[in-house]
């Protein structure tokens, strides 16, 4: 017996193969939790791009008494004489710049005049990329075409008419809004949230065109999961320059990571913009009170058979009020 | 002792901690579904891409689906292909063709679009369309619409 444990050395086949399958099981059961763990790092970035964009956009409204419109200009637009507004198509982002300390891309907007119009792709300005525009969890727009890229949209409200003077949310065409007329409480009412890129032709995170949904529902069977929309525009984020609503404007229509629709089949026009991202199970919005919160895509999103409202309380329940910014509704928890 | 003898409360363990983040539990403030869809015929012959709506006022909300080739649907509420709570439903059925008519001569300006209807009107709201549907629990809840458009005479 003592003769025979003596001539072993080293491990048997078995036993080696054993601490193999172990350090395997360990690093298995490992792996997800780091995954997990960069992702919350990515998230806080996320939150802290946020949070910036919230203080900025109290900052401007000590300033000027007001809060950007999200679409805008110097109005240098006109074409043939038409309407002034849709031809004003500069994102608040622009007027946002100083005080998201980009002041030397405001010289060089100043140098230059700023006649050009937002999707001028060689136009030097509008070419930077700013971290503070960035999600780090959003993969690249799988469409780059010169101008820098954007994850946080405008909220408009909680209705698909976004290309609107009296917005039902904070942000919409030419008009300032301030926070006087947030009568539901800074705190409830939506200032921006994620959008995050599509990463591809078939992605949801496009635009939807060809459809003009009455209502929520009705966007929401344009997307295939298998063919994606019967036609996809990829503008969402595509330009921090423009504040067309397919770039920059999102509403509380559809919960988070549904499909997106626009009216017209065009760009700068009303729809369905939906807040996306890519942590797990929803995104990312700021409120007026500079907080930023994550909603979950299970959010009480109402009767999404339900027309939009001009006036009093959102049709689409917890999401679409957190959307509108004098909707008086009951908030629950409040 | 067996000095493998742990081995399987190992890999038991594992297994329990490895899946149960999969686990998924029900969301608050929702009402529990059940699978419901059908078919939707024009004349006789299977529709296809159609919306369905099936709109509850009680529940205050919207079960939605489209239908394809054979003219089927699946209902979707808050999930896709979720179904619908059990309810008394009234249903519209629309199918519109959404044509651009004029190109945009400035990148600033929409083209001309032009949506026409492909279903008669009275389909595409709930509370003139005559269609009613009740979703039960255990049960099958598969519905038949047959909608006739008189003009349609091909």
């Amino acid at each position: 017996m003592y003769a025979s444990r003596a001539t072993r050395s080293g491990f048997s086949l078995v036993e080696l193969l054993i601490l193999v399958a172990t350090i395997g099981l360990i690093v298995a059961l490992l792996l997800p939790s780091v995954q997990q763990a960069r992702e919350i790092s990515r998230r806080m970035q996320c939150t802290n791009n946020l949070k910036e964009i919230g203080v900025a956009l109290h900052n401007y409204h000590d300033i000027f008494s007001a809060l950007p419109y999200r679409e805008g200009g110097p109005g240098q637009h006109q074409f043939n004489g038409g309407p002034i507004a849709p031809f004003q198509r500069l994102s608040g982002l622009v007027a946002l710049l100083p005080l998201l300390e980009q002041g030397g891309v405001v010289e060089e907007l100043q140098l230059s005049g700023q006649t050009k119009t937002p999707w001028e792709s060689n136009y030097q300005p509008w070419k930077h990329h700013f971290n503070i525009l960035r999600c780090p969890s959003s993969p690249d727009h799988y469409l780059q075409e010169g101008i820098g890229d954007t994850n946080y949209a405008f909220c408009a409200g909680d209705s698909p008419d976004t290309e609107s003077l009296e917005p039902r949310g904070i942000f919409g065409l030419v008009n300032h809004a301030t926070f006087d007329s947030i009568t539901d409480g800074a705190s409830l009412t939506i200032a921006l949230a994620e959008r995050a890129f599509p990463s591809s032709k078939r992605d949801k995170r496009n635009v939807g065109y060809g459809s003009d949904p009455e209502t929520p529902a009705e966007c929401a069977v344009t997307f295939d999961s298998f063919s994606g929309y019967a036609k996809s525009n990829p503008a969402p984020g595509g330009r921090w320059s423009d504040g067309g609503s397919a770039f920059s404007a999102m509403n509380t229509c559809l919960p988070p990571n549904s499909p997106q629709c626009a009216y017209a089949s065009h760009e700068a026009q009303d729809g369905y913009y939906t807040a996306s991202s890519e942590h797990p199970d929803g995104a990312m919005c700021v409120f007026a009170d500079g907080s930023v919160r994550f909603i979950t895509e299970a959010i009480d999103c109402g009767n999404q058979g339900a027309q939009a409202v001009t006036s009093g309380p959102s049709p689409y329940g917890v999401w679409g009020s957190m959307g509108s910014k004098s909707g008086s509704e009951q908030t629950p928890g409040a | 002792m067996n000095r493998y003898g742990l081995m399987p409360i190992v890999l038991g363990l594992a297994c329990v901690i490895g899946c149960n983040s999969e686990s998924s539990t029900k969301v608050p403030g929702r009402s529990v579904t059940v699978e419901a869809g059908g078919i939707v015929t024009l004349n006789g012959k299977p529709l296809a891409g159609a919306t369905v709506l099936f709109s509850s006022e009680q529940l205050n909300l919207t079960a939605y689906a489209k239908t394809d080739k054979a003219g089927r649907f699946q209902l979707s509420t808050y999930e896709p292909g979720d179904g619908a709570p059990a309810g008394h439903y009234r249903v519209a059925i629309k199918k519109v063709d959404h044509a651009v008519t004029s190109p945009s001569d400035h990148p600033a300006l929409p083209p001309t679009t032009e949506s026409s209807p492909l279903l008669p009107a009275k389909y595409a709201d709930c509370e003139t369309s005559d269609l009613e549907a009740v979703v039960a629990e255990g049960k099958d809840n598969s519905f038949t619409f047959q909608l006739f458009d008189l003009l349609e005479t091909s």
